[in-house]
């Protein structure tokens, strides 16, 4: 009897063990699927201040979620890529994140490498959900592409109204880099025609690719060439900052302004006491005395060490705005539908409201250098 | 429940299975345990160990790049304080270090500048002027004051991510760009060998990393498990993942410049080889629990085998073949047991040839036991035994009873029911025996009555047999029938007595009542009799002093005729006269006397008189009460030759009831004269009173002839006298025991000494604790 009831624990401890193996194996391999959230953008290269903050703002919006259970439970895994402003390489990229079953692509940051892989995506059906990308050939489309921006149109009629009206000026000559002329050349011609229309002359307007600096010289000597009382900058910070040399140590009392694209940090840091009182129109309001961003900001420069200026920010609303729709609807091939019905989700710099093709409606906020600081002109 | 038997050769492999999980178990948890945290102790150690070449690698080529800028300096600046244009265009031309060169002014401005395998003049035009003191290379100006080295920067001139080594001059700094896409190269090299080998500067942003790639992104790793914290460690080691790979790595910090180095391993790696090791030991433990099993298999077949022998042996014992097989075998244990069958075998036949012993003799003994009838019965009640005592009691045959009922041959339906009912009792094991008495029918018609008991025992083929023994009881119930009867006449007469005893009962209680009230009523002829001898003693005592003044008053009244005749007679002398007047002197005096006597005595009576029928309380004095009370009895005891001696102090003063404390007093005084002396004996009587704190002790005593030692017992129960018809009520000492004890609150004790007196002590309280009037009469009942 005695004998018999040792042996039956004996045997109940043995099983008792090889359960919890057993359990402890499927909880091990019990978690959740992650979402895997793909992303293209110019790494490396002299386009690079845009695509390194605003991966590092996908990262943030991710990592953050993560920290705090991920979404429904699911973790986000982050694939990187880098187009170095090659439209091949874009594709490429695009190819391996199928492969690699990305359930969203953020990304790319430059229009010229959108234009490469809006195609693909309409053809695999996936997301693509624009970063900085402006360019007028994508507006009004009913596609997979989503963007946190609209179209050159309004902001470059913005700064030429600013440019005509508040400071006077009336003649110009602008610049853009052919590299990405599916953005530069169509702000220029906005500009361009709105500056015009308000009575404003060109005096030239240049073409370029970057990444030859040899040619910056005579593209400097050509725009001054006609004595314009402003010249318009559509190029990388890089390139501005570098141009922006040439052409004050030429005529240090021409204005200078850019687009928003070169309104990054580097522009200060590489252009010196040369790009003082430029006007740089940009995409959020660098003296927000917001809460919520400032949190952001400081969340941002403790991570990553750098300011997440507008790429940043945009990068990190539109992550954010992505993981909302997954929170309400669990199937990524249904985000554009969830997005496009919320229409409006909560950013940092106030609400992002989508138009029914997927842009968002921004304003830009005028600002020029001042002791290498970007100071808040006008909002428009 | 059915029980479900397994095999021997399948419980043994389960137990085996069982028991090798054991160590499999604690191996695991060994493993787990000890084995995994030393493995990656293991490889934390390869990975510092590798880290920390690479750190000395990095170093060693900075420091030659650094040595190279020296060089540079000594040779092209010399004593000049500017560098010589042309020898910095050579140094960047020839270096395999350095990408560019500049100098810089105190603004930041750049002065100077030289690219390799670039066209001097353009280059100069382009970037001499440029203002680079707002970039992160110029943001801490204090680092410019000694050579050093920069973090990683996006170089304006080469446009990659590039380090500098500054050198300040005496009025420029030199600035020695180096791209970082040749350290890459350095960790790609490393990385080969299966670990991935990264450059981190001090802010964490990635520098080398075996994809080139990356290293360009300024890819920020603050986010890495060695950055966490508030201070970092100079090593530590850490899981991580990257690019959606998870790593198990090494971060070491170097001095100068103050870089990480990062060796890590993909956990996939690591884990395969913990897999490996795994799966060696899983393979072991598998084959030798197979092998255990095999063995345990065979093994079992082998036992399997010879406990089918001794099964078999065990059979042909349990079928009563005796046959003495023997197993062969080299196991003692089986050896036992078979030895242990054999001899089960042997002891089981002896006892079976016991048992048919033990057997016929039950039979004998149950067939020629006289007068009890033994039957046996299936649970249906079909007669299955039939003793010789059966077929006495019941007339009917072992042959014409076995197979059939007792409702077919001895019982009518009503105690065949009964008979049923008990069966079915013991059947259903609710009660081990049932007894009863039943009335039957004899073969020859007559009528008899049977008591016996049913019980079960086990029979042959496993099921219940039922035995009944039964006597016969016919004449025994006969024998009861009439001690019933004479119970009943029994139970009849002693009611008759019993009505008789209350009758009498009834009548004695009568009679006591009776008795109650002759009682009470002596006792207030007792007290009228005192009361009349009372009267008949005062009035005695009042006759002498009245009668002296009387006769005094009569005398004067003679001579004072006397006189007066003389008087109207003229034949009055003067001495006469004087003789009359001193006679009339003396009369008066006489008659005075006695009538003061005759009042004394009037008012001692009155106050006896009034203590006695009102029974008031008062405060009192106890001598002169019992003075008054001597003086009434005075006409009483005078006539006996006894002398009364009273000494009672005067103080003591009682709170209490004078009548009923006279009467005893009165009563035991009277008591002593009338008992304690021979008629013509002369003695004493003495009264002696003593104060004891709230009570007073009273003592009268005579020198008397005693009571008797039986009588002494008795002398206050109720009609006690040893003067019976000589005018003895027997109720004066029961009467003083009552007033005593429930008037006056005290106690009353006797002693006695027969010939030579009694003592009659008596305790009570100064103040009484009795109400202030008692019902004397009552009391005294």
């Amino acid at each position: 009897m005695k004998k018999g009831s040792a042996n039956r624990a004996v045997k109940r401890c043995t099983l008792m063990a090889w359960g919890l193996i057993l359990f402890v194996y499927l909880v091990g391999c019990g978690e959740s699927e992650p979402y895997t959230f793909g992303f293209i953008g110019g790494l490396s290269g002299r386009v690079s201040d845009l695509g390194g903050p605003a991966r590092n703002g996908v990262l943030l919006a991710v990592e953050e979620t993560n920290r705090t259970g991920g979404i429904n439970g699911r973790r986000i895994e982050v694939i990187i890529k880098d187009d170095k402003q090659d439209p091949a390489l874009a594709r490429k990229a695009f190819h391996e994140l199928l492969e690699e079953e990305a359930d969203v692509i953020l990304g790319p940051t430059t229009s010229a490498m959108a234009m490469a892989i809006v195609d693909l995506a309409n053809q695999a059906n996936i997301l693509l959900m624009g970063i900085t990308i402006s360019t007028n050939e994508l507006t009004g489309l009913d596609d997979q592409f989503l963007r946190g921006l609209s179209s050159t149109e309004s902001y470059a009629a913005k700064l030429a109204d600013y440019l005509y009206y508040q400071m006077g000026l009336r003649r110009f000559a602008s610049v853009y880099d052919q590299k990405n002329k599916s953005y530069a050349k169509g702000w220029s011609d906005d500009f361009n025609r709105r500056f015009q229309e308000n009575g404003g002359k060109r005096t030239a307007m240049i073409g370029f690719a970057s990444g030859k600096p040899t040619e910056l010289i005579g593209v400097a000597e050509r725009l001054l060439e006609d004595a314009p009382d402003v010249i318009i900058l559509a190029t990388n910070s890089v390139d501005a900052a570098l141009l922006a040399k040439l052409i004050r140590s030429r005529d240090p009392d021409v204005f200078l302004a850019t687009s928003e694209w070169a309104g990054t940090e580097r522009l200060i840091e590489l252009g010196g006491r040369h790009v003082e009182n430029a006007i740089v129109p940009q995409y959020l309001d660098r003296d927000s005395q917001n809460q919520a961003y400032r949190d952001f900001r400081t969340r941002f420069l403790e991570r990553f060490n750098q300011e997440p200026g507008f790429p940043g920010l945009i990068a990190y609303n539109m992550t954010r705005v992505i993981i909302a729709s997954l929170h309400q609807n669990p199937d990524p091939r249904k985000l554009k539908e969830t997005i496009l019905t919320q229409k409006v989700f909560p950013g940092i710099q106030g609400d992002l409201q989508f138009d029914p093709y997927g842009e968002l409606k921004t304003k830009t906020y005028i600002t020029q250098i001042r002791s290498g600081k970007f100071v808040v002109q006008a909002a428009q | 429940m059915m029980q479900r038997y397994r095999p021997l050769g399948s419980e043994l492999l389960r137990q085996l299975a069982a028991v090798a999980s054991i160590p499999i178990l604690v191996t695991a948890i060994f493993f787990i345990w000890q084995l995994y945290p030393q493995l990656k102790t293991n490889v934390a150690n390869e990975q510092q160990a590798l880290a920390g070449i690479i750190v000395e690698q990095s170093l060693q080529y900075l420091e030659t790049a650094e040595e190279q800028v020296h060089f540079f300096i000594d040779f092209a600046v010399g004593d000049s304080k500017k560098p010589n244009e042309h020898a910095i265009e050579q140094f960047v031309q020839q270096s395999a270090y350095f990408d560019t060169i500049y100098l810089l002014d105190y603004f930041g401005t750049i002065k100077k500048i030289s690219i390799r395998n670039a066209n001097q003049n353009i280059i100069e035009a382009v970037y001499t002027g440029m203002d680079i003191s707002r970039s992160l290379l110029y943001q801490d100006p204090e680092r410019l004051q000694h050579n050093n080295w920069s973090d990683v920067f996006l170089s304006v001139v080469t446009g990659r991510l590039s380090i500098a080594y500054m050198v300040p001059l005496e009025d420029y700094t030199l600035v020695a760009e180096l791209a970082i896409n040749r350290l890459p190269q350095l960790s790609q090299s490393l990385s080969d060998r299966g670990s991935l080998v990264m450059i981190l500067d001090e802010q964490a942003q990635l520098i080398a990393h075996p994809n080139p790639d990356l290293s360009q992104q300024q890819i920020n790793l603050s986010n890495l498990p060695f950055f966490q914290g508030p201070e970092q460690a100079k090593v530590s080691s850490n899981e991580f993942t990257l690019e959606g790979i998870d790593y198990f790595g090494t971060a070491i910090k170097a001095e100068s410049p103050p870089w990480y180095v990062v060796v890590a391993q993909d956990e996939r790696i690591f884990f395969a080889r913990l897999y490996e090791i795994l799966r060696n030991w899983l393979i072991s433990m598998f084959v030798i629990v197979l092998l255990a099993m095999v063995i345990s298999y065979r093994r079992s077949r082998q036992l399997s085998a010879r406990f089918q022998v001794l099964t078999q042996l065990a059979r042909s014992v349990a079928r009563g073949e005796y046959d003495k097989t023997v197993l062969k075998t080299d196991i003692r244990e089986f050896r036992d047991l078979s030895d242990s069958l054999t001899t089960m075998a042997d002891a089981i036949q002896k006892r079976e040839s016991i048992l048919q012993t033990q057997e016929q003799q039950l039979r004998n003994t149950l067939e020629s036991a006289p007068n009890v009838a033994v039957q046996w019965y299936d649970s249906r009640g079909t007669i299955g035994y039939w003793n010789d005592a059966s077929e006495q009691i019941f007339g009917y045959t072992r042959e014409e009873a076995i197979g059939k009922r007792l409702n077919q041959l001895i019982f009518d339906p009503q105690p065949t029911a009964e008979f049923n009912t008990r069966l079915d009792k013991v059947a259903s094991h609710d009660v081990k025996n049932q007894e009863f008495d039943l009335p039957f029918h004899h073969k020859s018609g007559r009528d008899g009555h049977i008591r016996g008991a049913i019980f079960s025992i086990p029979s042959r083929d496993g099921s219940d047999l039922y035995v009944c023994m039964a006597t016969d009881v016919t004449k025994q119930r006969l024998a009861e029938g009439s001690i019933r009867e004479l119970n009943a006449e029994l139970e009849q007469r002693v009611d008759e007595r019993t009505q008789a005893l209350k009758r009498t009962n009834d009548e004695l209680k009568e009679t006591l009542e009776t008795l109650n009230n002759t009682m009470a009523q002596l006792v207030q002829s007792e007290k009228l009799a005192a009361l009349g001898s009372l009267v008949a003693g005062v009035a005695h005592e009042l006759n002498t002093p009245i009668g002296n003044a009387l006769m005094a008053v009569s005398t004067l009244n003679d001579f004072t005729g006397k006189i007066r005749s003389d008087l109207q007679a003229g034949t009055i002398r003067r001495s006469e006269l004087e003789c009359f007047l001193d006679d009339a002197d003396s009369a008066s005096g006489i008659a005075n006397r006695n009538l003061e006597k005759a009042s004394e005595l009037i008012t001692s009576f009155k106050q006896v008189a009034v203590d006695q029928s009102s029974s008031q309380r008062r405060r009192f004095s106890l001598a002169d009460l019992t003075n008054e009370i001597l003086m009434t009895l005075l006409p009483q005891t005078k006539k006996y030759p006894i002398k009364i001696h009273e000494s009672i102090p005067k103080d003591i003063e009682l709170d209490s009831f004078p009548g009923p404390l006279g009467q005893v007093i009165s009563n035991l005084v009277l008591n002593a004269v009338t008992h304690a002396f021979e008629p013509g004996q002369s003695g004493t009587i003495r009264i002696h009173a003593q104060r004891q704190e709230t009570r007073v002790h009273l003592t009268i005593e005579d020198t008397g002839c005693g009571i008797d030692e039986t009588a002494i017992g008795k002398v206050f129960d109720p009609f006690f006298t040893t003067r019976l018809g000589q005018g003895g009520s027997g109720l004066g000492l029961h009467i003083v025991h009552n007033i005593v004890a429930d008037v006056l609150g005290g106690q009353i004790q006797v002693t006695s000494t027969p010939g030579q007196g009694s003592c009659f002590s008596i305790q009570i309280p100064l103040k009484s604790p009795a109400l202030d009037t008692i019902d004397i009469q009552s009391q005294a009942n």
